[in-house]
C-alpha cells in the first residue's frame, strides 16, 4: 500500500503523469481520491500542508496553530475582521475541525432548486451519498458522554428558555473527550480525511504528496494539462530546498477549499467571467463568554456535542443564526477577547469558568447577500473581503442578546461581551438592555468564521456562477471542483458532511464517465 | 457613529497614516534594547517596538519581555515574508511620531514614552474609529496576546492545566 510523502522523502524535482489529479485533500479532495482511485484510475493528490500523523501532534496550541492552519494560524479577511480559522494538512480542515455533522436541511437544498436551478439537490437523490459517508465516517448521535460543560451551559439555557436544542451527530469512533479536536485527534478517533478517505485512497493505489503547494494550472485552449507548483520544506526548516513539483494528468479537480481554490484558478486565468472568488459565504461568528460559579473546564472535553437552531429563520432586516459552542483554550481565548492588557489578564484567570458560546450567521440566502469576495494580492495570495452589511449587523446585534439571556438562564454570575471599544460585563438579565446601545460589526467586536463556503459557486444556467452541475468549470473541458467552494449559498449547519457527500456523487459519476 | 461618518473619518485617519508612513525618516530610532544578533524576522528596531508593546499589551503579568519578542520573531520567520513585513509596518506606524502626534496630541514614537503615555496611546488604537488603525491595532493584539497566551509557560496565570494527559483526574475526565 502506498504511503503519504512529504518534502523530506523527496531528493529531486517531483514529476508525475496520472490520470487525475486532485488539488486538496480535505472534505472534498479526500473523498474524490477514494472514489476515482477505486474505480481504477491513477490517482495524484497534493497537499500544501503537512502529513501530521496522531504520534506527531503536541496538543499545545503554539505548535499546533502554525501548523495545522492555513497562514501559519494568522488567515484573516484583509481588513482583519474577521479571523479565519481553516485546516492546513492532509485532511483539510477536516483534521482540525471540532467533528460535527449535519446532513445539507432540506429548506436549503429546496433554495438551491427554487433560486439556483439546481434540480439535482433534492433530499432524496442526495440520500445515499450521505449514508454512505455516514457509514464510512461513523458518524451517528453521540452520547459516548455527557456534554462538557461548555456544551451543558447551551444545553441547560435553551431548556429553561424553551429554545429548540438537540444532541449533536460526529463523525468519531472510540473517542475518549480529550477535547483537542481543533488541534488534531490525539487518538485518531475523528474520522477525519487522512484517517479514513486518504487512507482508502492509498490503499486503492493513489499517490498522496503533503507539502506540495500548486501555484497554478497550465492550460492548453480549454484544456488543463498540468499542475505547476513547488515542494516545500517545514517552516522551521527553512535551510532545506524548495524542488519543483510538475503533475500532468489527463482530468484535474481543484479540491483547495473556498479560499485557496478560488485563489488557485485565478491565478491560472481561469476566471469565469469574473465570477471566481465572488459569493464567498463565512458563516460569521459571534461570542459570548459566559463566567460561571462552577468549574466547566471549557478547554476538555468533546468541543461540540449540542447545537440550538431556535433562530434559525431570518426576518426581513437580519439574517438566521444557529447556537453551538467553541472550546477555550487559552491562546484562542487571550486572542478572541478584542482588548488588551490586565482587563484580559483579568479575565483569563477565570477560564476554567467560563463558557464559550458562539452564532453563527446563515448567510448568502438574501438576495442583496453577494458574500464575500476573493482576489489576490501583490505577491499572488488569496486576498478575503467581506462586507458586514446591515442585515449582518442585525444578526449581530440580536445574537448578543439571545447569547447573553441564554448564559443567565444557565446560571452565569457574569457575561462578556468581546466588543474592541468597550468593556462589557453584564451581572444580571436586568442589564440585558445596555447591550442595545452597543455599536455592532466589523471591528466592532471579534468576528470568527469556521465555515468557508462558495467562491466557485454552482448554477444551472451557463452564465452565471463557476462550475455546471457535474462541477465541471465552466469553460475548461476537464477542469472540476469538489470542495465547499461549489455551494451557492451557507448551509446554516456546519458544511463538513455536504461536502463530503457532494464530492462522493460528483467523483462516483465522473468515475463512471471516465472508465 | 453611522456608516458614512465613518468612512469619512478613516478615510481621513487613512491619509494622516499613509503621510506618517512616507515619513519614515521622521521617526526617531525605537529606544536601544540590544536587541540579540541573530533575529529571524524582525529587525534591531522593530524587536525595540515589541520590547515596548509588549508590557502595554500584556500588563503586569510580562516578566520576560525579551522571551515575548524572541517568540514573535521565531513565528513571524515562518510566516510568509509578505506577511511580515505587513506587521512590521504596522509597528512602525505605531511608533511614529507623526501618528502619535495626530492620534494622542504626544509627538513622540511609542518606545520613547513613559508606560502610562504607552497605555493611553495603547487604548487610543484600541479605541480609534479609524479603519486601518483598528486593523494594525487587531493584527498586533492577536500577534502579541497569540503568542504570550499560547506559550505553555502562562498556562498557570489561567487555570489551564494543559494537554490532556496533564489533567488533574475528576468525574469529568477520569
Amino acid at each position: 500500500m502506498n504511503q503519504v510523502t512529504s518534502h523530506a522523502d523527496r531528493s529531486g524535482p517531483v514529476d508525475l503523469t496520472c490520470d487525475v489529479c486532485i488539488v486538496g485533500s480535505g472534505a472534498g479532495g479526500a473523498v474524490a481520491a477514494a472514489t476515482l482511485a477505486s474505480a481504477g484510475l491513477r490517482v495524484v493528490v497534493l497537499e500544501a500542508g503537512p502529513w501530521a500523523p496522531a504520534p506527531t501532534l503536541t496538543l499545545q496550541e503554539e505548535r499546533a496553530m502554525p501548523r495545522l492552519y492555513q497562514e501559519r494560524g494568522g488567515r484573516s479577511t484583509a481588513d482583519q475582521g474577521i479571523t479565519v480559522l481553516q485546516g492546513r494538512a492532509v485532511g483539510g480542515s477536516t483534521k482540525v475541525n471540532w467533528t460535527t455533522c449535519y446532513r445539507t436541511p432540506d429548506h436549503v437544498l429546496d433554495h438551491w432548486q427554487r433560486v439556483h436551478g439546481l434540480a439535482h439537490m433534492r433530499p432524496d437523490a442526495l440520500a445515499p451519498w450521505f449514508d454512505a459517508v455516514e457509514r464510512r465516517l461513523g458518524i451517528h448521535t453521540w452520547a459516548s458522554f455527557p456534554p462538557n460543560g461548555n456544551n451543558n451551559v447551551l444545553q441547560r439555557g435553551a431548556q429553561a428558555l424553551g429554545w429548540e436544542h438537540h444532541i449533536l451527530r460526529r463523525n468519531v469512533s472510540g473517542c475518549i473527550n480529550s477535547g483537542y479536536c481543533g488541534l488534531g485527534c490525539p487518538a485518531n478517533a475523528k474520522q477525519a480525511m487522512d484517517v479514513t478517505f486518504i487512507q482508502d485512497a492509498l490503499q486503492a493505489g493513489a499517490r498522496v504528496l503533503a507539502d506540495v503547494h500548486i501555484d497554478h494550472l497550465t492550460t492548453e485552449g480549454e484544456r488543463v494539462t498540468t499542475a505547476v507548483g513547488v515542494s516545500k520544506p517545514a517552516p522551521e526548516d527553512p535551510a532545506a530546498p524548495a524542488l519543483p513539483v510538475t503533475v500532468r494528468a489527463t482530468h484535474f479537480i481543484s479540491a483547495a477549499g473556498a479560499i485557496n481554490g478560488p485563489a488557485l484558478l485565478l491565478r491560472s486565468g481561469i476566471t469565469a467571467g469574473g465570477r471566481v472568488g465572488r459569493r464567498t459565504f463565512l458563516h460569521p461568528v459571534i461570542a459570548v463568554v459566559g463566567e460561571h460559579a462552577e468549574r466547566l473546564d471549557p478547554f476538555y472535553g468533546a468541543p461540540q456535542s449540542v447545537a440550538s437552531h431556535h433562530f434559525r429563520e431570518p426576518t426581513g432586516d437580519r439574517l438566521g443564526y444557529f447556537l453551538e459552542v467553541a472550546p477555550m483554550h487559552p491562546m484562542l481565548a487571550g486572542t478572541a477577547v478584542a482588548q488588551h492588557g490586565p482587563y484580559v489578564a483579568k479575565m483569563l484567570r477565570r477560564l476554567p469558568y467560563f463558557s464559550g458560546t458562539i452564532a453563527l450567521g446563515i448567510d448568502g440566502f438574501r438576495e442583496d447577500d453577494h458574500g464575500g469576495t476573493v482576489t489576490l494580492d501583490g505577491h499572488r495570495r488569496p486576498r478575503l473581503t467581506y462586507e458586514v452589511t446591515a442585515p449582518k449587523v442585525a444578526f449581530m446585534k440580536q445574537a448578543h442578546r439571545t447569547l447573553a439571556e441564554l448564559q443567565f438562564a444557565a446560571g452565569a454570575r457574569h457575561v462578556y461581551t468581546l466588543h474592541r471599544t468597550r468593556q462589557v460585563r453584564l451581572s444580571s438579565p436586568r442589564e440585558l438592555d445596555q447591550l442595545d446601545a452597543l455599536p455592532y460589526g466589523t471591528h466592532q467586536h471579534t468576528i470568527f468564521t469556521a465555515h468557508q463556503m462558495g467562491g466557485c459557486t454552482m448554477t444551472a444556467s451557463d452564465g452565471d456562477g463557476v462550475v455546471d452541475p457535474d462541477h465541471k468549470v465552466r469553460g475548461t473541458r476537464n477542469l472540476y471542483v469538489l470542495d465547499g467552494s461549489v455551494l451557492p449559498t451557507s448551509l446554516g449547519v456546519n458544511p463538513s458532511e455536504t461536502i463530503y457527500a457532494l464530492s462522493m456523487r460528483a467523483a462516483s459519476a465522473l468515475a463512471q464517465a471516465w472508465t | 457613529m453611522d456608516r458614512r461618518r465613518f468612512l469619512k473619518v478613516s478615510a481621513a485617519g487613512a491619509a494622516t497614516l499613509a503621510v506618517a508612513g512616507a515619513l519614515g525618516a521622521w521617526s526617531t530610532p525605537a529606544r536601544p534594547t540590544h536587541a540579540p544578533p541573530d533575529l529571524k524576522a524582525l529587525g534591531p528596531r522593530t524587536w525595540a517596538i515589541v520590547m515596548a508593546l509588549g508590557p502595554v499589551f500584556i500588563g503586569p503579568d510580562l516578566t520576560d519581555p525579551a522571551r515575548l519578542a524572541g517568540r514573535v520573531d521565531d513565528y513571524l520567520a515562518t510566516v510568509h515574508p509578505r506577511a511580515s513585513t505587513e506587521v512590521q509596518q504596522g509597528m512602525e506606524l505605531l511608533e511614529n511620531r507623526l501618528t502619535n502626534l495626530w492620534l494622542v496630541g504626544v509627538a513622540k514614537p511609542f518606545s520613547h514614552q513613559d508606560p502610562a503615555q504607552q497605555a493611553r496611546t495603547l487604548d487610543a488604537w484600541r479605541t480609534s474609529e479609524v479603519a486601518l488603525c483598528a486593523t494594525i491595532y487587531t493584527a498586533l493584539r492577536k500577534l502579541i496576546d497569540g503568542t504570550f497566551w499560547g506559550d505553555p509557560e502562562n498556562y498557570a496565570l489561567t487555570g489551564y492545566p494543559g494537554p490532556y494527559h496533564l489533567r488533574p483526574r475528576t468525574a469529568s475526565h477520569p
